[in-house]
């Protein structure tokens, strides 16, 4: 079974309790679909993200391989 | 220089790295932890980092502060940890032959990072706190 590692960041990593964790994979899943499954819409909505797969900035529809790191990146606040 | 810290950042150190004779000009940014934000009391901020992709998308940024400004050279140092007010959360150093392009090249610098570089900012106030997300193209703050 193909999985990933998924690294939660800032408020989505406060609400899951990890920073990040091991997640099996949906046949031919893609990035936006992982976070639509592991993060359930609320009374207002999902949080909008970016997506990154293996450290680099990923269209939501990319396809997830086993092995790969994914990040959910909420709205940045640097600066 | 690029880099993440998570003390104090050197602010002369950052300076002293785009010394170059070639230079005519050379600009310090200091992004600061501001007190008061919508009328609520911060008494710290916690900034959070992805390092992994913040510090290649940083080195980017410079990158292209090279490019698009021939001769110019960029750093940037942005905090991660607990930051106390009055301190910076970020210091970018930009060095240019004339000052026109090193002003542009700053605020290049500080705009793109708040839009690209994957970096959380929570204020900490005396009654909780709050993840704060940069305002969405925020070209004038």
């Amino acid at each position: 079974m193909a999985s990933v590692t998924v690294r939660w960041f800032a408020v989505l990593r406060e609400r899951r309790g990890l920073s990040e964790e091991r997640v099996e994979l949906e046949e031919d899943e893609s990035i936006e679909a992982l976070y639509h499954r592991l993060v359930p819409a609320g009374p207002h909505g999902r949080l909008p993200v970016g997506f990154a797969r293996n450290h680099t900035h990923c269209a939501a529809h990319t396809l997830l391989a086993h092995n790969d790191e994914v990040a959910f990146l909420p709205p940045l606040g640097g600066g | 220089m690029i880099a993440l810290v998570n003390t104090t950042i050197d602010v002369q150190a950052v300076r002293r790295s785009v010394d170059d004779p070639r230079f005519g000009a050379i600009l310090l940014f200091e992004g600061v932890a501001r007190q008061d934000f919508g009328g609520r009391e911060v008494v710290e901020l916690a900034y959070e980092a992805y390092p992994e992709l913040a510090v290649p998308v940083m080195q980017q940024i410079a990158d292209e502060v090279a490019l698009k400004w021939p001769g110019a050279r960029a750093s940037i140092v942005h905090r991660t940890g607990q930051v106390a007010i009055e301190e910076p959360s970020v210091v970018i150093a930009v060095g240019t032959p004339h000052r026109a392009a090193c002003y542009e090249a700053s605020r290049y610098c500080i705009d793109e990072l708040k839009t690209r570089v994957p970096v959380w900012k929570k204020e900490m106030y005396r009654d909780g706190s709050e993840w704060k997300a940069n305002a969405a193209p925020a070209r004038n703050d």
